[in-house]
């Protein structure tokens, strides 16, 4: 079973991290196939993995975060995988907690490895928007999601085939509700812990956030229903 | 520019160019659509052309982001696929029969 589970892995910039993230993986975890997916980074990135004779895709130029993930879906399509996991190249999504997910994920369509299943989620302005999330997600699709915003999910071969297709498919929590809602796709939860980032900044400052917020509250609560 | 996508712009000077020759027709037309003053519906009426036109480029654009992003999909998915086929000596050999299209 777990020769058939992809890890993408999207990395755009993470020179800093790539090396020690996927040396992790393939010392410790041989039995998972990966591929990282180099999203036109400006930095050493490409040639660590060139060096280092990691198996990743090139994309040419810069595509964001869901062209990126799309291609590893795209990839793991062809190859006929079952599972394909999407995995930070930062540091923050711990392996060990793959067997876990896929194991949910092969009794549903997409497993989402929450922070927040059995544990308390903590206050913060993050969490408020992410709770925010979630009430929307609750809204529109009846399923109470404890963390939407997680990066680290499982999908099915069923769910894959859905993700190579469309152009507003990125791996976010309005993608989940539009599988939810209008593909009946089944959604587990798994509780998982995070890592701390090994290097480098996050990309969520208070500007993005917000656009992020927005795009999220028109994807799941207008978008949603003319698609 | 393409000679296609020049056709609106050329268009657009033409009726400009006609407009401020024979100004009475823009009066024209606002009496016949009652508008107050004339200006207002030069005013409407080109904003109007300037929105559609606005919401074509958007689409327009939108398309093209599409089609780039396909292409470098696909174009990053070759290189790996062609370098595997090369390089066969790494243990994928079983994934690699799926992928003869």
């Amino acid at each position: 079973m777990a020769a058939d589970v992809l890890l993408i892995i999207p990395a755009y910039n993470e020179a800093d991290n790539i090396a020690r993230v996927v040396g992790h993986l393939e010392a410790n975890y041989p039995q998972y196939d990966y591929v990282v997916v180099n999203d036109g980074s400006t930095d050493t990135t490409a040639e660590i993995c060139r060096a280092n004779k990691y198996r990743f895709l090139d994309l040419p130029t810069n595509l964001g975060l869901s062209g990126a993930f799309q291609t590893g879906i795209k990839y793991a399509y062809r190859h006929n995988y079952s599972y394909a996991v999407q995995f930070d190249a930062d540091g923050q999504h711990l392996p060990e907690y793959i067997e876990s997910l896929i194991e949910a994920c092969a009794n549903s369509d997409i497993a989402i490895g929450s922070r927040f299943l059995t544990e308390e989620k903590p206050r913060s302005m993050r969490m408020f928007g992410s709770t925010l999330l979630a009430a929307m997600i609750r809204i529109t699709t009846g399923k109470h999601l404890s963390d939407p915003t997680s990066g680290m999910r499982a999908y099915s071969r069923r769910a894959i085939q859905e993700l190579v297709q469309g152009p507003n498919l990125g791996p976010e929590p309005d993608t989940i509700a539009y599988l939810m809602r209008k593909k009946a796709l089944r959604v587990s939860e798994v509780q998982v812990s995070m890592g701390e980032r090994l290097a480098g900044e996050s990309y969520l400052n208070w500007r993005n956030s917000s656009l992020y917020m927005a795009r999220m509250a028109l994807s799941v609560l207008v978008i949603q229903f003319f698609r | 520019m393409r000679i296609e996508d020049s056709l609106f712009w050329v268009a657009m000077s033409l009726l400009i160019l006609f407009l401020s020759i024979f100004p009475q027709v823009g009066t024209l037309f606002s009496e016949l659509l009652g508008f107050y003053a004339p200006v207002n519906f030069v005013f409407l009426f080109f904003i109007f052309v300037l929105f559609a036109k606005c919401f074509a480029m958007s689409r327009h654009a939108s398309q093209l982001e599409s089609k780039i992003k396909e292409l470098a999909q696909q174009i990053a998915i070759d290189n790996l696929e062609h370098y595997e086929r090369t390089h066969a000596s790494r243990s994928l050999e079983s994934k690699d029969s799926a992928s003869t299209d």
